[in-house]
């Protein structure tokens, strides 16, 4: 594997991982709305 | 067999870089291992012990039913007994073993060196046994193991003891070997397939994973969130599901199947990209429809995304609601008679052989096919509330996910089996296999559609006499198609141990793609240099 192909796996690796980390916080936000905290 | 050997492979295409031909030995190889033949190989292994302990619970249980009334279990084991058995089968056993195929194949068939991310590999296999364990030893704490079903639903699982905690881990560290999987299989595709290979020119497995990678990564965290949910109400004093603090217990089910009903095609696309491999090899024709499936597959992937509260018809929803689910699920029907209708002519007028591999394939679409139709049954909003939680479901999803899943996944073991190991199985006792497996499957899980249908509710430890004959039959099924896989382990240890002359590079005659380009067995390094694609 070349450094620039490391350098791109990386990149679209964190872009996917953002992805469920975003997916998450969605579900919390969303649930949240019905969801009542003492 | 093929004319095609190691000799014969053009060096541009099967290159074995001998310079990177380093095998780690001893017990580094598998704790460090970042190869990705290794590691598969890891996920296959623990995946198949993971089929055998839930199988095992899936007999004590149907032990249980063999008869009315209490024989074995008490009710409150038993119902362990049927949570454990559906966490240990989905995610310990089918979803580790089509990450094992995923790892093994996908670099070989898009001429890539390894994963995207071999260090990751790594840590999302050996977070498995960690969870398996956390699952396995819940058993063992105070008021035993979950007991509130694999869906978890509250308010019960927020009532349940320690066992449920561990169970909410379990999956926590499933989910996340989940993700890490998921992106190290979308990366190496789209990053680092072989010059020339587009992705319409991808093989089908690889089609079929890279739609499934995307599915676990916009469902699994949702899943991760629900149970941490849980988690908050059981312990920090939130009440997001409890109705006595002003929560909503239903709300738990929208965000469980929300991840959940994704999460029956996470287990069925990947067998339907093994199928298409399978079918044009021993049916010596081009798959039809190539453009057609990959686009049926996407289709499919969309489709699960709206179809969720079918699981729900029962808990109350406006009738637009209940139209709007009934109508989008059935709609799934369409692309995947798309797939089935592109199997079947694929084999149309082909030079078909029946090795091992092609009739778990067969056989896979006539019982798949069969889950399908019920699947399509309950779809139906009011046919479905009467059938809310039988044993129709029941047989349903075993059609689908054995018959399913599991067949399919036999099917590949026995097609790569020659490449990983270099010998070929023994093809009597390979067929034995699939036939025991066929007819015994069908024994165990066919009465349970008539059980069902005559209101045998699941998960009950006792029943009404009406009910014994065909629980008795199921029961028997069940023991042969346990027993039956036993041929497996025997054919597999056998062709591993061989010490007989190694196959050729492709051991059957029509198979094509890189993976069968490589010698067999597979050096521990391949496609160090990427191989030009000419497809």
């Amino acid at each position: 594997m070349t450094p620039e192909q490391r350098r791109r796996n990386r990149r679209t690796g964190w872009l996917l991982a953002l992805f469920a980390v975003a997916i998450l916080v969605w579900t919390f936000v969303r649930a949240n709305l019905y969801g009542v905290v003492d | 067999m093929s004319s095609v050997t190691a000799d014969h492979i053009p060096p541009s295409v099967g290159h074995d870089d001998h310079a990177h031909d380093h095998v780690p030995t001893g017990w580094r190889r598998w704790v460090f291992a970042t190869n990705h033949k290794d590691i598969g190989t890891m996920y296959l292994i623990f995946s198949f012990c993971m089929l055998l302990e839930g199988g095992t619970l899936a007999l004590l249980l149907r032990t249980e039913l063999f008869e009315p009334g209490i024989q074995f279990f008490q009710p409150e084991l038993f119902n362990q007994f049927t949570t454990m058995h559906g966490l240990i089968m989905i995610f310990g056993a089918i979803m580790p073993a089509f990450v094992g195929f995923a790892n093994w194949m996908i670099p070989l068939q898009i001429g890539a060196s390894d994963m995207a991310f071999a260090r990751m590999n790594n840590f999302s296999f050996w977070l498995l046994p960690v969870g398996a364990i956390l699952l396995t030893a819940s058993f063992f704490v105070p008021g035993g193991a979950n007991a509130s079903g694999w869906t978890m639903y509250a308010p019960l699982s927020l009532q349940m003891g320690p066992g449920m905690d561990f169970a909410i881990f379990a999956v926590h560290i499933l989910g996340a070997s989940s993700i890490m999987g998921a992106i190290n299989i979308i990366v190496t595709i789209l990053n680092m397939r072989a010059p020339g290979m587009t992705l319409m020119k991808m093989p089908m497995f690889c089609w079929s994973w890279l739609v499934t990678a995307y599915l676990l990564l916009a469902v699994m965290p949702v899943l991760a969130a629900a149970v941490t949910m849980l988690l908050t109400d059981r312990h920090f004093g939130t009440h997001f599901f409890n109705a006595a603090g002003g929560g909503d217990p239903v709300l738990y089910q929208h965000v469980f199947w929300f991840f959940g009903h994704p999460e029956v095609y996470i287990m069925i696309l990947p067998a339907f990209g093994i199928v298409s491999q399978i079918i044009p090899t021993f049916a010596r024709k081009r798959l039809f429809g190539y453009a057609s499936m990959v686009y049926a597959i996407c289709a499919i992937a969309i489709l699960s995304f709206l179809v969720w509260a079918h699981h729900m018809f029962t808990t109350g929803m406006p009738v637009t609601a209940q139209l709007f689910f009934m109508y989008g699920t059935m709609l799934i029907s369409i692309p995947t008679g798309v797939k089935v209708f592109n199997w079947t002519a694929t084999m149309w007028r082909g030079s078909m052989t029946f090795e091992t591999p092609m009739l778990w394939a067969i056989g896979f679409i006539f019982v798949f096919t069969i889950g399908g139709f019920t699947g399509l049954v309950l779809a139906i909003a009011p046919i479905d509330i009467q059938a809310q939680d039988t044993y129709y479901v029941v047989a349903h999803f075993h059609y689908v996910l054995v018959a399913g899943s599991l067949f399919a996944l036999f099917g590949a073991a026995y097609y790569w089996l020659p490449k990983w190991c270099g010998h070929m199985y023994d093809e009597k006792l390979g067929k034995l296999h699939f036939w025991s497996s066929m007819i015994s499957f069908n024994v165990a899980f066919f009465p349970m559609h008539f059980l069902g249908l005559a209101g045998m509710p699941r998960r009950y430890a006792d029943y009404a006499a009406q009910f014994t004959t065909f629980h008795q039959v199921a029961t028997i099924g069940a023991f042969w198609f346990g027993l039956s896989q036993l041929i497996f382990i025997y054919v597999v240890v056998k062709a591993v141990r061989s010490t007989g002359p190694t196959v050729a590079a492709s051991p059957w005659e029509s198979a094509e793609g890189l993976e069968w380009t490589v010698p067999s067995p597979a050096p521990h390094h391949t496609f160090v240099t990427p191989p030009q694609y000419e497809g």
